[in-house]
């Protein structure tokens, strides 16, 4: 019964801080079942989203070995294709079947896309010239209003390069700069708009120092540190709840919860020294990996606890499950694990 | 000491020159230590017997962020692109190096045992890296690709293990992840192996050392050091936590067998140090005594006699701070565990800045953001306390556990032999850095050294090999290879293609020469060619003076260039058979080219790209340059068909554009195709044509005669000629007319040219069109073929009074839909755009007859362009079944990619 209880309120509790705050004990046996999402004819492939349909989206080797991206849906996987070049890495899938990335082109530069639910991939750059410079783009995200987000790089070389965001809407470009830091990442956006990324204090806010930031219309608000000296936002839910990592004193990553102006720990297995949440639904439940034992294992935050996806699904299935990318509000999760020596994505759909 | 070091600072950051710092200290003799004819500063305090000695900056020609000791003798180095160069250091002389294929910045890399250069990832852009991996061959100079890792790898670390694989961990994927998955390079198959239940987030370019025991130990960044086991699927051990924390872009080296040293690192920097023995039952961190100086960004070099070598970084807060430079090198000592403070480098070396042990005992400190181009050598006190012993000969080439003989008239004096495997560094991490303390005798004629006992002591590879006196002078380094016959027996010596002439980069004019050779060929065995800018083949005739080579004496004058630049000059060598066995590219600069007569205004096109493959729709652009859009205009014509005309856009500049649609174009063939494009002024004149090249891919006719035929049971039945020899199936696809959108609906076996459609609604119209799949893609489409089901008896007829056909939608806007003589409670409709998700309607009397209706918000819309959509309305019976279904086409004037905007209207409720 506790575990019903604490379903329900898990599926009510919209505030989720006082969803992780409450404890929870969760019945033996699996929970989920485990779906194979397969591949493009090569050996392996990594999901990075799923939309409330149970769409997923993720990168598949082809039977070439180049990497492309990919939809999958009904067990039908579909090649997304490039935009002439060898490669294309997803980003994003909205309910309405919008995807997003990167794909390189014939002369190998990568460029944002998006792709409606069928038909061909669409090139950023050549939908707007402003983003149709010769340098790196890259469509992060985009929500049920169609807005996608993502940036580019400003400059081919290496030091002279400054990341700056923008955000895609009706054809059209809008920059939104670097947040008043050197450089401006974005990582994810909800359906009312709100935009979570991080700014660097100093140049190359990618590997150096950054600050994880939320934007609510025209505010930049800092979301804290964990310590260290880098916090990296992954996901915002509708209700404007973040997750990401920070960085720790010594160096590891901790999962992060940043809701109503608090930054919270999310902790870490027993015994592991790092763990990372890269998607919040609308529900307050979340997922990432976690160390346990010197290697990852997916996880799911929910109802203030860490709780190895390994343990919810069947015992033989053969899968060790090293990461979760996403989870919808049907509590279905998509990630990435091992099955036959082979990583492969995989869908989890809630049995009970 | 700090007497100089402080006016010598101060000089070194005003003046960027040495010569300048030279005369104006006056106090520097040419001197040779390390058999170099490099200036070296011999300052009035400093004893070089006791700190050594700097040379003077020199200027290089790259920024060469990743350096690597090759076992040739000659320093490969690379900085932000694949443009790898070779220096001598014996000659000083620079040379090109082959290109990689790929972006080789950022790359991590460690020696194989045969010698050659193995890189894993690279570069797209910052935190982006490539799935790459090749090996470069020093002794042919060329590149070997291997299969893609996992997934990319920028800043990735190479481990050399002791069967000859390579582990490769960390590395950036893209902005939002990092590379989990250990993986192995397998030197047997190469292919990779995946480490499956190690996956960890590590830090970028993580300090990793080979153990005798066969594991990989992790001493860093990060606070908690591990050991990796690498077999089956790998596994790590619990973390061993370091005192000093983090050091980040710090430092480290196994500076003995399984001991290992970590300094400097973090943000603010530390000054602190800290060793571990991992021979031991519990291995645990020890401080031990600090630098003198705080530092990150700094260099770990690990030197003949055992000390380590710390050169470069900055003391002061942030990434890469140029404000607060470490200019003093500092040496520590194994054996009392302290540093020594030595003299100062010239300028700051910092982010991306490397040091490197040369064969002749001194060391390379060169690159950095701040310094980039100029390099100094460092050459250690021990050369400057007396006669170097000589080796008059050893082996090439050792086995494990074998006694060798090393010949030396100064065998009496040797207290060490010690082995220095080659470096290859980058980022303030030597990924290949490792000393082999060997036992050895002495005998009549020199000394019988034996060598090391195990591949995980000593990974098989390339070298050098010290004799070390008691004055703790080292020999110059005899290049050995320790070879495990079971891994690679064979030694690779083969010919060197080297071109002397013209040396990279260099300004030509006039008459000029090139000469090329390839080493340990006859000139009758082989023949060299070279072309510019990717021009013809150019052949070169012997020549004889000097050393046998290729040579063509070229008279540059009156040539046509594109302008003052450099050019790509390639030298292409073939053997008797025709085959290329070689080739070698340089840049010449070329001076004063002539300036391109501007003449007429130029039209410019600036989409499609020369060559470009297109399908679909796509964006043709192209602007006048120098006239304002309303002096003139654009058309355009494919294959000398009919001028099309294009609007004037201000997308990014004032120009002409056209948004085409090539589907279901009928082409000639695969094939290039002439896309002209003329400009006239506002009279009608052509004023300037300008023709680019397309590439189009989908012009393999496909079934052609397709014919719908309704059935009788609410089927049609399509039949099509099949003009394909070669398909794999025919794809079928349909939409409810009128329609422009088709849906695949199935497919049918090769050859087959039937198709029954059945489960069709009644009294419904519906489009076909079917293609072939080929080996390389699909066939063009068939004509498309249509027909009607008939309404059946009772059939319900879905009649459709909003929006009509073709209406122009914007904003809000009402769809109305009805079948008569069926109640409203005993159907439902729902609409559908472009086939995409099926919408209710509501039930509704407004105007007094009953229908179902939906209001709908076309605002905020995303679509693909302003364009005719088909809007489907699908009818459903109490019991779900579709009963009947009618579409229209609606026209959306979307924002469009280019061209004159329309204001948007905005839809209220």
């Amino acid at each position: 019964m506790t575990v019903l209880r604490m379903t329900v309120r898990a599926c009510i509790g919209i505030t989720t801080a006082v969803v992780l705050a409450a404890g929870s004990v969760f019945a033996q046996g699996p929970r989920y079942a485990v779906v194979d999402v397969g591949t493009l004819g090569g050996a392996r492939s990594v999901a990075v989203a799923i939309n409330n349909h149970g769409e997923v989206v993720g990168n598949a080797d082809t039977a070439t070995g180049d990497t492309h991206a990919f939809f999958s849906s009904g067990g039908l996987i579909q090649d997304l294709g490039t935009l002439g070049g060898q490669a294309s890495h997803v980003g994003g899938i909205s309910d309405k079947g919008l995807v997003v990335g990167r794909a390189q082109d014939d002369s190998g530069v990568y460029h944002s896309f998006i792709r409606l639910r069928r038909g061909q991939m669409w090139n950023l750059s050549v939908l707007d010239a402003k983003l149709g410079h010769k340098g790196f783009s890259a469509a992060v995200s985009v929500n049920g209003a169609g807005q996608v987000v993502g940036y580019i790089h400003t400059h081919g070389n290496h030091m002279a390069a400054r990341s700056r965001a923008f955000v895609f809407k009706d054809f059209k470009v809008t920059n939104l700069g670097s947040f008043g830091g050197e450089d401006g990442v974005v990582a994810g956006i909800n359906d009312s708009g709100q935009i979570v990324g991080y700014y660097g204090t100093e140049p190359h806010a990618d590997y150096a120092d950054h600050r994880a930031f939320i934007k609510t219309g025209a505010t930049v608000t800092p979301l804290g540190s964990m310590g260290g000296r880098t916090t990296t936002p992954s996901d915002i839910n509708n209700a404007g709840h973040v997750v990401g990592s920070g960085q720790i004193k010594g160096g590891e990553e901790r999962a992060f919860l940043y809701a109503a102006g608090k930054l919270t720990n999310l902790g870490t297995l027993p015994g592991g020294t790092q763990s990372f949440a890269y998607a919040v639904n609308n529900l307050g439940q979340a997922v990432g990996a976690a160390e346990a034992s010197g290697s990852l294992r997916a996880v799911l935050y929910e109802a203030g606890q860490i709780i190895d996806l390994n343990t919810l699904i069947p015992v033989q299935s053969g899968w060790l499950l090293t990461e979760a990318r996403d989870i919808n509000d049907k509590g279905q999760i998509t990630g990435t694990g091992t099955i036959n020596g082979r990583q492969r994505a995989f869908v989890l759909t809630p049995v009970r | 000491m700090n007497v100089l070091v402080t006016p010598r600072r101060r000089l070194a950051s005003f003046a960027s020159r040495l010569s300048i710092v030279v005369l104006a200290l006056g106090t520097y003799v040419v001197a040779d230590p390390g058999q170099s004819n490099v200036l070296h500063a011999q300052a009035q305090a400093p004893d070089p017997q006791v700190v050594g000695q700097w040379s003077a900056s020199l200027p290089w020609p790259i920024e060469a962020v990743h350096t690597h000791l090759l076992p040739t003798g000659k320093v490969m180095f690379y900085g932000f692109v694949d443009d790898s160069r070779l220096w001598d250091p014996t000659t000083g002389a620079f040379s090109p190096v082959a290109l990689a294929g790929f972006n080789i910045f950022c790359t991590g890399h460690s020696f194989l045992p045969d010698g050659r250069l193995f890189l894993a990832g690279g570069h797209i852009t910052n935190s982006v890296g490539l799935p790459n991996s090749a090996a470069y061959d020093p002794f042919t100079n060329t590149w070997t690709p291997y299969p893609d890792m996992n997934a990319g790898r920028w800043y990735p670390t190479n481990t050399n293990l002791p069967n000859g694989d390579v582990l490769v961990v960390s590395g950036d994927i893209d902005t939002t992840q990092r590379n989990p998955l250990p993986q192995v390079w397998e030197l047997a198959t190469g292919t990779w192996r995946d480490l499956t239940t190690a996956q960890l987030v590590l830090p970028l370019y993580p300090f990793m050392f080979l153990l005798g025991d066969g594991r990989v130990f992790m001493a860093g960044p990060g606070e908690n050091a591990r050991f990796l086991d690498t077999s089956g699927t790998g596994a790590w051990s619990a973390p061993i936590v370091s005192a000093g924390g983090l050091r980040d872009y710090g430092s480290a080296v196994m500076y003995d067998e399984g001991k290992v040293l970590i300094v400097g690192g973090n943000d603010p920097p530390t000054e602190t140090a800290e060793v571990i023995d991992l021979n031991v039952a519990t291995p645990a961190w020890r401080t031990v005594a600090p630098m003198a100086n705080k530092r990150r960004q700094n260099t770990a070099t690990l030197l003949p006699d055992g000390t380590v070598l710390i050169t470069g970084g900055s003391s002061g807060a942030g990434f890469d701070n140029a404000q607060t430079p470490v200019l003093d090198a500092e040496l520590w000592d194994p054996l009392t565990e302290t540093f020594t403070t030595l003299p100062p480098i010239w300028q700051y070396r910092g982010y991306h800045s490397v040091a490197l042990l040369l064969p002749d005992g001194r060391v390379l400190s060169t690159a950095g953001d701040t310094a980039g181009e100029s390099a100094e050598i460092y050459s250690p006190a021990y050369l400057f306390k007396g006669p170097r012993p000589t080796v008059t000969s050893a082996p090439t080439s050792i086995a494990y556990t074998q006694a060798f003989a090393v010949a030396t008239p100064d065998a009496e004096r040797v207290v060490a032999v010690n082995l220095l495997r080659l470096g290859s560094v980058t980022h303030a991490l030597n990924m290949d850095q490792r000393i082999n303390r060997l036992p050895f005798t002495v005998t009549g004629t020199g000394l019988s050294v034996t060598a090391p006992s195990t591949t995980a002591l000593a990974p098989a590879g390339y070298y050098m090999m010290f004799l070390i006196d008691a004055a703790g002078v080292p020999s110059v380094a005899s290049f050995v290879r320790l070879t495990d016959g079971a891994l690679d027996p064979v030694g690779p010596v083969a010919p060197v293609f080297t071109v002397s002439a013209p040396i990279d980069g260099a300004p030509v004019s006039g008459v000029t020469t090139f000469k090329a050779s390839m080493s340990g060929m006859e000139l009758s065995a082989y023949s060299v060619f070279w072309q510019i800018a990717g021009d013809r083949l150019n052949p070169m005739a012997d020549g004889t003076d000097g050393v046998p080579h290729k040579a063509a004496e070229i008279d540059l004058t009156d040539w046509t260039w594109l302008g003052t630049g450099p050019y790509p000059l390639n030298f292409v060598a073939k053997n008797a058979a025709g085959e290329t066995i070689a080739e070698q590219a340089v840049n010449i600069f070329v001076e004063d080219a002539p300036p391109v007569d501007p003449g007429q205004p130029a039209l410019i096109v600036t989409a499609p790209t020369e060559g470009a493959p297109l399908s679909g729709v796509t964006m043709f652009r192209a602007s006048m340059e120098g006239m304002d859009l309303t002096a003139y205009s654009v058309s355009w014509q494919i294959a000398g068909d009919r001028l099309n005309p294009m609007a004037d856009s201000t997308e990014g500049g004032a120009h002409k554009a056209a948004a085409i649609d090539l589907t279901g174009w009928t082409w000639l063939g695969t094939g290039p195709y002439p896309l002209n494009f003329v400009a006239r002024n506002a009279a009608g004149e052509t004023v300037a044509e300008q023709a680019v090249s397309i590439y189009v891919t989908t012009a393999v006719p496909g079934p052609t005669n397709l014919t719908a035929t309704v059935g009788t049971a609410n089927n049609i039945v399509l039949t099509w000629t099949d003009n394909v020899p070669n398909d794999l199936r025919f794809e079928i696809e349909r939409c409810v007319a009128p329609c422009t959108i088709f849906t695949a609906i199935a497919q049918v076996g090769a050859n087959v040219v039937t198709y029954n459609n059945t489960g069709l609604t009644g009294g419904t119209a519906y489009n076909y069109r079917v293609r072939a799949a080929i080996t390389d893609g699909n066939t063009a489409y068939s004509n498309v073929a249509g027909a009607a089901t008939p309404a059946g008896p009772g059939q319900p007829v879905l009649t459709v009074t909003a929006p009509t056909e073709g209406a122009q939608l914007s904003g809000v806007t009402t769809f109305r839909a009805s079948i008569e003589g069926m109640a409203p409670g005993d159907y439902s409709v729902s609409w559908q755009i472009a086939g995409d998700r099926l919408n209710p309607m509501e039930d509704n009397t407004d105007g007094g007859v009953p229908h179902k209706s939906a209001l709908v918000d076309l605002s905020g819309w995303t679509w693909l362009g302003t364009g005719p959509y088909p809007l489907n309305f699908v009818a459903k019976n109490a019991a779900g079944e579709t009963v009947a279904q009618k579409a229209v086409n609606i026209h959306v004037v979307a924002a469009p990619p280019a061209g004159p905007t329309p204001s948007k209207t905005k839809g209220t409720k």
